[in-house]
């Protein structure tokens, strides 16, 4: 068990030469070839990291898959102003796409047409209006956003959500320049979550027509507005929702954030971007259950079946992929629940020590099986925010007591043990007393009548 | 003609006429095999057939201790400790027997044949036990009633696989066993009544027909005070072994000491103990001494035993009768409070032209027959009035309860049936002869009687020539002395045609009936073209094939419980629930699946792991046994445990009708089932529907379905079968995401 194991590992590491767990195979949809330029340190940092970029412009055709197989593994949308999908293309095969493992990014901005509106609906995210821009007055960038207040400055340490699965703040050197449509991110799904949000001042307001007096109130503003969220399928592919295209581009990677009346500092677009790609792309976070182990105490195959009220030990083997490379994965709430309709036990597995050798994280522990039998579910289900889910599920019956597991005499019967024998015995003096004990006389007797 | 002629051509005959009785029962239980083919019929019987099939592959042992993962998921079954095992044992013993000596017969032939070949058996017991009650003759009639009778056929055509098709033999078999104990006062049969008590135990719960039917034999012999040292010593033998024994099958375990429908046989062991008791201190004491314990005896052993009684019905130490037995008193009980047990169709009280269907000739026959026993009124003839009198009621009160009353009717029946040939037959110089022998008959009987009938041994299929000419003359005379003389041969020949005629009329009913009513093995439908051409629906066998063929083997398939044994037995895939009933929530849990909307349903689907959902649906064919009729006892046993959450009236219309057209309630064109069944049913006929079963012509826009997928419909429709659908991969839900792919 534990040699195959380690076989499956080497044999991911092989295969996990790309970088990106899913594949370099990336396709970017511009609305126009000439915005190529745009996006050139994006392009870079893309193919520094061992990615196929092909960039293509949504007038001309194009296939995501053929023959039921994925042609790309990754699709950067970049091109809001789409009215229509390419020939070729449709909402169904984006969503196909996601269905078959691909990664997508999708980058608003102002001028968001409705095909990607209605796409991202089905993501359960909202995009405010045609025209509309986040707006702010107060965090405003002083060179990029000087005239309409539109280019904000977000500050990582605050309005981005902490999950060092997918952006770590460590990795992020500076504010955040976002300027773009503002996006609402339902939060009654599960699967959703925002990660970047504007600041608290900020609203989202149409910016053709600044001059004009308003009459209404913004439809979304301050911390409800989602500058970028990203959503883990449940089959693990990975989407992210960016409301600007410029926060990827050149400009913005090299400009130097500085609000009003502070110093500028050096943005940390290109490092938040690169760290969003990697999160999405599958280069990181991405979490693979090697094996599943259990059996009883003493024993080393798992068995058919167990038995109520066995002692048993159960161990999940669990590796994180990062860097290009499957490593140990580490955490200390992993835990182990056996359900039948529901669950009978919970328990947190403790993780074995790691060393240097090691390549898998261990997880394991010893519990003794409910007084119950029944067809059981031995189940992790462990979900957190940016990693891969976790959804083992192994099946195990738990069967009763044979009809001679039980204990063959109990001490509590033995009154019955001895009545029982003493009838025996009685019953053996009384027969032989009655027929040859000298009752001759009577015996005759009662055979006469 | 000599006597001694006579009685060498009966050694002849009557083997012959019971083998060929035996061969006529077979026969004309194979009906089904030859129209249809070889296969396990029905329901139960699939599930037998599977335990079976277990047994001979994995031996006694693990039989015994079977825990089936793949019942009542995800609760499982103790097979072994909630089966009666006797017809699965006996079937794979004579399979094991055969391969012994090397003929390889398949266990699914002899599953097939088993009810055939067993009621040969009985049509030889019913000959054993008539003999007991009359003479031989009348044990011939018997046997050829009881072999072709079909309220006893319904349960034991070939591939009837079902547990009354071995328990019927062995309910008559002991019945014979325990009439020649009380005659014999042997304990040595009422040893064989205990060992054949015990197979019957083991075979089928009806056996509590038998603990309470001696007993009340028993009972009723003391009362009329005919206790004697051989009803003692028989009764004695039988409870204290056959309790014993039966206590070792673990689905009956402790019942015998602990539930009420067995304390009457220990109340009588009790009371004879004490009656014998009585009798011993009376040899001792004088009668006015006697007469004085007698009464203060008594008195406070009733008041004693009442008050213990009562103490252990109130601790719950002997548990109050269960529901089914209930029932048995009060046929609106199981309706009022136990929805499951009055959903099944056998459960049903009997019409009462199905006792002329069932039984035909006999049953008018059979009150003449009692009559004579009357007449009679030994122990044995008091046996017969007493089963005849509960098994009649039973058999009113609950459809297949009519199984027990056949064997009894039969007898009963002969006996009637022989007396009338007796008279009439009897040759006008014989009975001359024998009128003269008269004289000489009272020491012939008091012989009789005196060597305890002892002399009278069964006849074994004519093995013991030797002791064959005795019961002749003995019975001839003995009846003699009641009969007159019928010398007129015109008057003879007018009744003896008649009865002939009635002969005809019986076996040529019994024979159509077979062939008609109780051949059809349900799992193959068979119908009439327009041309009147049979065809064959095999849409069952299709539907699990393709269940077995293209789902994964852990599939989960949740159905409603009729037709769980079929898809574990044909499918081989995991069910929810079966026919099995003991798990009454689980049963309304899928229930309620079956019964709210979908939103509702999922969760539920979800957390039992549910792939597939199988349903029956008649309206193509106009098959009327479907789910949707079904339908308000899933809603009745659902709403039994979640009140809140189904409800039964909100199915029915506001002029309280169950209606599944354009007036169907929301409630019920929301539910899962309606929807399953009706989804894409118009598009059949290209939105011009006719619900061929409840004759509605149904919406032209049929309903949608968005947490389910059809997966599968069988040629017919009868079967469909739908996938349940995955979360959304995008976190939407369902309906949504059914929408995006439309």
């Amino acid at each position: 068990m534990r040699a195959s194991v380690l076989l499956s590992t080497l044999a991911m590491a092989l295969v996990a030469h790309a970088t990106s767990l899913t594949g370099p195979r990336t396709l970017v949809l511009l609305d126009n070839l000439d915005e190529t330029d745009t996006y050139l340190d994006l392009w870079t940092d893309l193919e520094d990291r061992d990615y196929n970029v092909t960039l293509h412009d949504v007038s001309s055709p194009i296939d995501l898959s053929k023959n039921d197989q994925r042609l790309f593994d990754n699709l950067i949308i970049l091109s809001p102003k789409m009215k229509d999908y390419p020939q070729g293309m449709s909402a169904k095969s984006v969503v196909g796409f996601v269905a078959d493992g691909g990664n997508i990014i999708i980058a608003g901005s102002p001028e968001l047409g409705n095909t990607l509106r209605e796409l991202s609906r089905e993501f359960d995210v909202e995009f405010d209006s045609r025209f509309t821009t986040v707006l702010d007055h107060f965090n405003y960038d002083q060179d990029l956003g000087k005239e309409k207040h539109d280019a904000i400055v977000v500050d990582p340490t605050t309005h981005m959500a902490k999950f060092d699965a997918i952006v770590p703040l460590e990795k992020v050197p500076g504010p955040v320049l976002f300027r773009g449509i503002a996006h609402y991110a339902n939060p009654s799904n599960s699967l959703l979550t925002p990660i970047l949000w504007a600041p608290q001042e900020s609203y989202s307001w149409e910016s053709v027509n600044l001059g004009e007096s308003a009459d209404q109130d913004p439809t979304i503003s301050g911390k409800d507005i989602s500058l970028v969220s990203v959503m883990q399928a449940r089959n693990n592919a990975r989407i992210a929702f960016l409301g600007s295209t410029e926060m990827l581009s050149d400009t913005f990677f090299s400009a130097s954030a500085k609000r009003s009346g502070e110093d500028g500092v050096v943005s940390g677009n290109r490092k938040f971007i690169e760290e969003l790609t990697k999160w999405t792309f599958q280069e990181k976070s991405a979490l693979d259950v090697v094996a599943v182990e259990h059996h009883k105490v003493g024993e080393e195959e798992a068995p058919a079946h167990y038995r109520i009220k066995d002692n048993m030990t159960y161990s999940i083997y669990i590796a994180e992929y990062h860097d290009g490379e499957w490593h140990p994965f580490s955490a200390d709430d992993v835990q182990l629940e056996l359900i039948m309709l529901d669950p009978y036990v919970r328990k947190t597995l403790d993780q074995l020590p790691l060393d240097d050798q090691s390549t898998l994280g261990i997880f394991t522990t010893t519990l003794q099986l409910p007084d119950q039998y029944g067809v059981f579910k031995f189940t992790v289900n462990y979900k957190r925010p940016g990693l891969t889910y976790i959804e083992s599920v192994t099946t195990v019956g738990i069967h009763p007591f044979r009809h001679d597991q039980y204990p063959r005499f109990i001490s509590q019967a033995k009154p019955y043990y001895t009545s029982a024998a003493s009838m025996g015995v009685g019953l053996l003096i009384f027969s032989f007393v009655y027929l040859w004990g000298g009752l001759e006389s009577s015996a005759k007797s009662t055979k006469k009548e | 003609m000599s006597t001694e002629s006579t009685s060498t051509v009966a050694k002849v005959l009557k083997p012959t006429i019971l083998i060929l009785i035996a061969i006529v029962a077979i026969a004309s239980r194979l009906f089904s095999i030859i129209r249809f083919e070889s296969v396990i019929h029905e329901f139960d019987p699939w599930f037998n057939y599977r335990t079976t099939q277990h047994l001979v592959k994995n031996g006694f042992y693990d039989f015994w201790n079977w825990f089936d993962e793949k019942s009542w998921y995800p609760l499982g079954r103790v097979v072994g400790g909630t089966v009666y095992p006797g017809i699965m044992v006996t079937s794979a013993l004579i399979h094991n027997v055969l391969h012994f000596f090397n003929f390889p017969v398949d266990i699914r032939n002899v599953c097939v044949f088993l009810a055939p070949m067993f009621s040969g058996l009985t049509a030889f017991s019913a000959y054993l036990l008539t003999k007991e009650l009359k003479d031989s003759s009348a044990g011939l009639l018997a046997a050829a009633f009881l072999g072709v009778a079909p309220g006893y056929i319904s349960r034991s055509v070939a591939g009837s696989y079902d547990n009354e098709g071995i328990a019927i033999f062995l309910l008559v078999f002991t019945f014979y066993l325990w009439i020649k104990a009380v005659k014999t006062g042997s304990a040595f049969f009422g040893l064989m009544t205990a060992l054949f008590y015990f197979y019957m135990v083991s075979a089928w719960g009806g056996y509590v027909f038998i603990t309470n039917l001696v007993p009340l034999h028993a009972f009723t012999l003391v009362l009329m005070g005919r206790f004697s040292n051989r009803l003692y010593v028989s009764y004695s033998t039988f409870y204290a072994v056959g309790t014993l024994l039966s206590m070792q099958i673990p689905f009956v375990g402790f019942q015998p000491t602990r539930t009420s429908e067995h304390m009457a046989a220990l109340g009588v062991f009790g009371l004879l103990q004490l009656y014998a008791f009585a009798e011993l201190v009376r040899g001792y004491v004088s009668p006015k001494q006697f007469k004085t314990l007698l009464k203060g005896g008594i008195a406070s052993v009733a008041i004693v035993s009442v008050v213990i009684l009562t103490l252990l019905s109130l601790t719950g130490v002997v548990a109050p009768f269960t529901g089914r037995f209930y029932s048995l008193y009060d046929t609106g009980y199981a309706k009022i409070h136990i929805p499951i047990i009055a959903s099944v169709s056998e459960h049903q009280p009997t019409a009462w032209t199905s006792f002329f269907f069932d039984l035909q000739m006999l049953i008018f026959l059979f009150p003449a027959g009692v009559y004579l026993c009357f007449k009679e009124l030994k122990d044995e003839h008091v046996f017969i009035i007493l089963y005849s009198v509960f098994a009649s009621y039973f058999a009113g009160v609950m459809v297949r309860l009519m199984l027990t009353l056949t064997p009894v009717v039969c007898v009963s029946a002969a006996i009637a049936y022989s007396t009338l040939l007796d008279t009439y037959l009897e040759k006008s110089d014989h009975v001359l002869a024998s009128s003269l022998r008269d004289a000489a008959a009272p020491s012939d009987t008091s012989d009789s009687k005196a060597s305890g009938s002892s002399s009278k041994k069964p006849i074994p299929k004519g093995k013991t020539p030797e002791t064959e000419p005795k019961p002749q003359p003995k019975s001839s005379a003995t009846g003699e002395k009641k009969r007159f003389p019928i010398f007129n041969w015109d008057s003879r020949l007018v009744v003896i045609l008649q009865l002939t005629w009635f002969l005809f009329m019986f076996a040529w009913h019994c024979t159509y009936v077979t062939s008609g009513s109780y051949s059809s093995p349900s799992i193959v439908l068979a119908s009439r073209n327009q041309d009147g051409s049979q065809m064959i629906i095999d849409d069952f066998r299709e539907a699990y094939y393709w269940l077995r063929k293209n789902t994964k083997e852990d599939a989960k398939v949740m159905s409603w419980w009729d037709y769980g044994y079929q898809m574990a037995g044909m499918a081989n895939i995991t069910t929810l629930v079966d026919n099995n009933t003991w798990n009454n929530t689980h049963i309304a849990t899928v229930g309620k699946a079956m019964a709210t909307s979908e939103e509702v349903a999922y969760p539920l689907l979800r957390r039992h792991d549910v792939d597939y959902i199988l349903i029956i649906f008649g309206a193509v064919i106009g098959y009327s046994g479907d789910d949707i009729n079904k339908f308000l006892w899933m809603i009745r046993i659902a709403e039994g445990v979640y009140p809140n959450e189904v409800k039964e009236a909100n199915f029915f219309t506001s002029r309280g009708e169950y209606k599944v057209d354009h007036d169907a309630t929301l409630t019920m064109k929301n539910s899962l089932m309606y929807k399953m069944s009706y989804y894409r049913f118009a598009d059949l006929y290209g939105g011009n529907a006719v619900d061929h079963v409840r004759g509605a012509r149904m919406p032209s826009e049929g309903p949608s379905l968005s947490v389910l997928e059809e997966a599968y419909s069988s040629e017919h429709f009868l079967v469909r079968i739908y996938k349940v659908k995955q979360p959304d991969n995008l976190g939407r839900n369902l309906k949504d995401a059914t929408a995006f792919d439309k």
